[in-house]
């Protein structure tokens, strides 16, 4: 999985910010999201979209070696962790967070959620492996239906 | 023989035959999307505008065997 | 109050006291939250409880209650609202005004369920809510600023993530019909609640949250979202329905001939098809924009140029698009979302200031005001007149001082026969819906709890379902809709997933357990509903003592004179029809002939403590 934008598709409605941290925080919370949606109003008046391009940088910083490549893209082990947050610091695209009284920092793993659920397909799987969820639910609705 | 599929979207639905969605029609002939809704006897007011094949069209557009036919009752304003 | 854990809500209200800058948390009370759920159930039980009998509007007693709701916040389609309520300004009764955007939700991940702002400030000041951290700051420097100025600089300030609303110079300035702006482009646009804030010279409302909230079963949330969001994207109306957003019903009610066309006076207006949802989106439409969770984003963000300058605004939506266009003749889309612009930065509500200007231009056009008390030449069609009126009004100049107090009290100072034409029940002007060929909608517009409004009971499909000129039989349909749409204003939903693409209601009933943990059944739901429509009621009856039945009339436009042309040619609500209408709505409320609910109803809904009230001050 891939994680790509289509900036001008995103209407700012955050289902992403609030799939994610229901998927790994079991909590609506936009602060624990790996996505971020970022308005930029009242000019030009679109939106953008923080998220992870699974460069490494991370990984090359981490002094605890925490931070390991898994099938493609990089996770923190909250074991190693040992909080000092370079991570956080260093990351060029600002995709690492860090929450409140939290220790250790979180990012993107790649699960897909937000590609299968945002509903303008404003974030797409570049290889092609995770779809939008509308697809199969409408191939669903149609065979419901009897067609 | 036309056979068309019919949808009906948005906040009058409530009104046509037993509230559905969707209907499977069926003319003899030559027909128009006028002509659903007086097989379904649902009242031309009713109906904001037709979606045949992805396009925005008039209640007097002709309907083709297969068109698939959205009928887009109003929505509510704000 | 017991507090038990509650699941799906921020879990505190929060108190703040301007007069001494005092901040204080509660938790929220778990009967509240049972018995009222929250957003307007919230608002309703909360004034009711801590209002002076009578308190004036713009005074130290009168407070402003901002709520969210228990299914706010969440991974699910339309997840964005947020109430926030007063006593109006505008009519003295229950005020209440609700807006999407990511306020609803961002109250909810700092762990409030609710504000509470009470008192009055010695200097213009905003609310900043961080989590924890609660402060009343100094707001010197964004007084004065306009809604979108204000909370930009405010976002540049304090952070992009803050999600801010705001007042514009006509919530400043006490203007009766002054809203409160949010995320670029949405308001609580009706009632006054800007004006009452201005008041309480609260200039803005800052948040940011990052402890989120709990609900009852995470995994069964997680999977019944999805559920409710791959049921919104297989719906046949998903792709087709956004790109024009409510603008797109446009066409469609000049059709049935309740258009609002020039103050009301007719309800076709021939050019329509010029400010329509299709012109909107080919001509100036950049993005579709979309409050906490929703996936058909309503929002219609434009850019377009007036006068040689580009301007930004959300919209205009339908309601502009009646109130400004049709109701005050304007030409093209540009110029409607200019006077929208206009309106939308000086922080007043695009129907009752709509409604205002038309009103103005009637009494130039029938010579109850001249040109000279006006102060300028104004015409029907006229952006730029149209904008110097709005800018008059929002600085209280000239006659804008008058009009600054909306139709009904503008009409009782111009005399003249000027109440005829002024469109307003309750004090609160008429919103986007002509009714005399719909009376079933106008049945909605006179029963509305907080005066003219379409979004307690849009019911103008019901009259085009079973005749436009039926006025028997229309009310049970009325009040069907006055149970279910307040549901989603008492829950924090937005209704036009399900209004707009026919997505089902049993969504909601079967997310609501799994959030809460309490086991509601759809029509538990639709009780509440139907106990805070009648607290409002009772809220309206003590503070004025004469409210009933005559507080329910149409506009006398709508009871004198008929439709001069169009489809509904010839029709009206002669006060007898209208009365019979509303004889038929009150008994099937188990209400009196007087139009106020009585004991035994009130004991069923389980407000006997109303009962108390009202005797102790009768």
């Amino acid at each position: 999985m891939k994680l790509a934008v289509k900036e001008e598709r995103c209407s700012g409605c955050r289902a992403c910010e609030l799939v994610c941290s229901m998927r790994h925080f079991s909590q609506p919370n936009p602060k624990r999201s790996a996505v971020r949606v970022v308005g930029n109003f009242p000019a030009p008046g679109r939106y953008s979209l923080v998220t992870c391009d699974q460069c490494g940088e991370c990984a090359k910083v981490c002094p605890a070696e925490a931070i390991r490549e898994v099938n493609g893209h990089y996770e923190i082990d909250r074991d190693l962790c040992t909080g000092c947050l370079l991570c956080v610091e260093e990351c060029p695209r600002g995709a690492i967070f860090v929450v409140g009284e939290d220790q250790v920092p979180f990012k993107c793993v790649a699960c897909g959620e937000c590609v299968a659920y945002c509903p303008r397909q404003a974030l797409v799987d570049a290889d092609g492996e995770v779809a939008w969820a509308g697809l199969s639910a409408r191939r669903r609705a149609e065979e419901a239906s009897g067609r | 023989m036309v056979r068309v599929v019919v949808r009906v979207v948005g906040h009058a639905r409530e009104f046509f035959p037993g509230g559905r969605d969707r209907f499977d029609l069926e003319f003899d002939g030559a027909a128009r999307v006028a002509d659903i809704l007086t097989k379904l006897g649902v009242g031309r007011a009713l109906v904001m505008t037709a979606v045949v094949g992805g396009r925005r069209r008039d209640l007097d557009h002709p309907l083709t065997d297969g068109d698939e036919v959205i009928l887009m009752t109003p929505p509510s304003g704000g | 109050m017991a507090s038990g854990k509650l699941y799906g809500y921020g879990g505190r209200i929060l108190r703040v006291d301007l007069g001494t800058g005092a901040v204080r948390t509660e938790p929220t009370p778990e009967s509240l939250a049972r018995e009222y759920l929250g957003g307007r159930g919230f608002v309703a039980k909360i004034l009711w409880d801590e209002l002076p009998v009578g308190v004036e509007p713009f005074s130290a007693g009168n407070k402003v209650v901002i709520a969210s709701g228990p299914m706010a916040g969440l991974f699910l389609p339309g997840s964005g609202k947020i109430e926030m309520g007063t006593k109006s300004p505008a009519t003295g009764l229950y005020g209440e005004g609700n807006m999407g955007g990511h306020l609803a939700g961002e109250l909810k991940f700092a762990g409030y369920d609710a504000v509470i702002i009470e008192g009055v400030s010695p200097k213009p000041c905003y609310v900043f809510i961080d989590d924890d951290r609660v402060e009343v700051r100094d707001a010197s420097k964004y007084w004065g600023k306009g809604c979108f100025e204000a909370e930009k600089m405010l976002k540049e300030d304090l952070g992009e993530d803050f999600k801010v609303a705001t007042i514009g110079p006509a919530g400043e300035n006490l203007v009766v019909y002054a809203v409160v702006s949010h995320d670029f482009g949405r308001q609580v646009g009706r009632t006054g609640v800007g004006a009452v804030l201005g008041h309480m010279k609260v200039k803005a409302i800052a948040v940011r949250g990052s402890r989120g909230f709990e609900v009852a079963d995470p995994a069964g949330v997680l999977k019944k979202g999805k559920e409710m969001y791959e049921a919104c994207f297989a719906k046949p109306g998903f792709d087709e329905w956004t790109p024009y957003g409510t603008a797109g019903v446009t066409d469609w009610v000049n059709e049935i001939c309740a258009f609002p066309t020039k103050n009301f006076q007719t309800g076709y207006y021939e050019r329509h098809k010029a400010i329509n949802g299709q012109t909107l989106k080919e001509r100036i439409c950049i993005l579709d924009k979309g409050c906490t969770g929703c996936p058909i984003p309503c929002g219609k963000y434009s850019r377009f140029e007036f006068s040689g300058k580009t301007y930004y605004v959300e919209g205009p939506e339908y309601e502009t698009i009646a109130l400004m266009g049709g109701n005050l003749l304007l030409e093209n889309i540009e110029d409607v979302a200019y006077v929208n612009y206009v309106a939308d930065e000086l922080g007043l509500d695009t129907i009752s200031g709509g409604s205002v200007v038309a009103f103005t231009l009637e009494c130039l056009e029938k010579g109850v005001l001249t040109p000279a008390e006006v102060g300028r030449e104004l015409r029907w069609g006229d952006p730029e007149g149209v904008a110097w009126l709005l800018e008059r009004i929002a600085r209280r100049e000239g006659i804008g001082d008058v009009l600054a107090l909306g139709v009904k009290k503008a009409a009782e100072r111009f005399g003249k026969g000027s109440e005829r034409f002024a469109m307003h029940v309750k004090g609160l002007e008429v919103s986007g819906y002509e009714s005399r060929y719909a009376p079933a909608m106008m049945l909605a517009y006179m029963t509305a709890d907080i005066g003219a409004h379409h979004n307690r009971a849009w019911a103008i499909t019901y009259d085009a379902a079973v005749g436009q000129d039926k006025t028997e039989g229309k009310a049970w349909k009325v009040i069907e809709l006055q149970h279910i749409r307040p549901l989603f204003d008492a829950l924090g939903l937005c209704r036009l997933q399900w209004v707009e693409i026919g997505f089902e209601l049993s969504h909601y009933a079967d997310m609501f357990p799994l959030v809460t943990g309490w086991e509601y059944s759809w029509e538990d739901l639709l009780k509440i509903s139907e106990r805070i429509w009648n607290l409002t009621r009772c809220f309206n009856k003590r503070e004025k003592p004469d409210f009933g039945r005559v507080y329910d009339l149409p506009p006398l436009r709508w009871m004198e004179e008929p439709l001069p042309s169009g489809a509904g040619q010839g029709r009206c609500m002669p006060r007898d029809k209208a009365e019979k209408m509303l004889d038929e709505y009150y008994s099937l409320r188990g209400w009196d002939s007087n139009g106020l609910p009585t004991k035994g109803k009130l004991q069923e809904l389980g407000l006997g403590f109303v009962l108390e009230r009202l005797k102790l001050e009768s």
